[in-house]
């Protein structure tokens, strides 16, 4: 699993104003499950919040979402390194394919589920909702390489 | 500051208080110790020199309008903190590892406090040297470092916040207010989780360069403070960016559990 739910440490609450101030912020990201095509998946280009509170214990990455803190396990670690509002979720995979010797469509995966829970904690938004694909990872999706 | 110096600096405090006041301090139940530019040995002619007597028996406030006239001698301002030593203690067991594992310490500590904690830290002893060495010991035993950090880093928080609310509602000059807030507060963290508690804002380049902490390198953070990729054209991308570097120095900062 990419995370855990941890409420070990009063530390690391989700921070109150940030839960309202969250709550009123959502940009209307897209689903990423349930039906969404692969496509469209790897055109999606995600954001951090600027406002998320990111704590790193004894080396363990910890994000307080809107409702959970999340522990991070090293391999979100590489995903939450490669979002910065400009890499789609088809580059950031291919990212984690190299790294890891994944397949491109079980990395794709593997950060589809990661985002999901990223955005549905609103730790994460939709910097662009692109549908044009266009990187060369991209393209090697539509070519069947998924 | 040599240790001459400092042998001169609390021989002339001493010798100018009244003996009541003298007593005082040299008493077994008290100390004064020096902080400030002219501990750190970065004081000009024009610095004042910042002492604080902490002591349980009562201090005769003479000794405030004595130090003008030391001052008034030697040129130099001399500005004296008087503290409770009882209250002192307690501060010193807000910063104990178990409280800071309890996850409060960071919350309960004043501004005040916080100023005292890195001046203690960096201080050096004028009146019973033991005393205040044992205490120093203390202070750098405990998690003092890492509340203090977590200190920081809860503002770096509540800036990062407001960042987001500023840019979403628009009001991208006061973004960039909060982003510099933001970046002072992780360089004042980065220091100390580095050991280096922070000082006053005004010495914050100076600590920064001499201490250059891992998670945030002096040239990295000089490039922010002096903002020198801010474009007139586009301030909330500045400030943007801020925050994303901010961010990648706090998750740098390995907090202990």
């Amino acid at each position: 699993m990419f995370l855990e739910h941890s409420d070990a440490d009063r530390r690391l609450q989700p921070h109150p104003s940030a839960a309202e101030h969250h709550a009123s912020s959502s940009m209307g990201a897209p689903a990423v499950t349930g039906g969404s095509t692969y496509a469209r998946l790897s055109s999606f280009v995600p954001a951090r919040q600027l406002g998320v509170r990111i704590r790193n214990l004894d080396g363990i990455l910890i994000l307080s979402g809107r409702r959970h803190l999340l522990q991070l396990s090293p391999t979100a670690v590489v995903i939450w390194a490669a979002i910065d509002g400009r890499q789609s979720m088809g580059r950031i995979a291919a990212g984690l394919a190299q790294a890891s010797g994944r397949a491109h469509r079980d990395a794709l995966d593997h950060v589809a589920g990661f985002i999901a829970e990223l955005l549905a904690d609103d730790i994460v938004v939709s910097a662009v909702s692109a549908v044009d694909v266009s990187d060369s990872w991209d393209g090697g999706a539509r070519s069947g390489e998924l | 500051m040599t240790v001459q110096d400092l042998k001169w600096l609390s021989d002339t405090f001493l010798g100018r208080l009244q003996p009541s006041d003298r007593d005082v301090l040299r008493s077994a139940a008290s100390y004064a110790f020096l902080s400030g530019s002219v501990a750190y040995g970065w004081d000009s002619s024009t610095s004042d020199i910042d002492v604080h007597v902490v002591t349980d028996l009562s201090v005769d406030r003479r000794g405030r309008r004595l130090a003008e006239v030391i001052g008034q001698m030697i040129g130099r301002e001399w500005d004296i903190d008087y503290r409770d030593r009882l209250s002192t203690d307690q501060l010193l067991e807000s910063l104990s590892w178990e409280r800071y594992r309890s996850g409060d310490a960071a919350a309960l500590l004043t501004d005040d406090d916080l100023q005292f904690v890195a001046r203690l830290w960096h201080g050096a002893p004028l009146t019973n040297a033991v005393m205040f060495d044992s205490v120093q010991q203390r202070l750098k035993a405990s998690a003092a470092r890492w509340v203090v950090t977590e200190w920081y880093l809860d503002h770096y928080d509540h800036s990062a916040l407001d960042v987001q609310g500023q840019i979403e509602a628009g009001d991208n000059i006061s973004a960039v207010m909060s982003a510099r807030e933001a970046i002072r507060c992780v360089a004042a963290a980065a220091l100390a989780g580095a050991g280096e508690l922070p000082v006053d804002q005004k010495w914050r380049a100076r600590q920064m360069r001499e201490a250059n902490p891992g998670p945030l390198p002096f040239t990295q953070y000089w490039r922010i403070e002096t903002m020198a990729d801010y474009t007139e054209e586009d301030p909330a991308q500045w400030a943007r960016e801020t925050i994303y570097r901010c961010q990648k120095v706090v998750e740098s900062i390995v907090l202990p559990r």
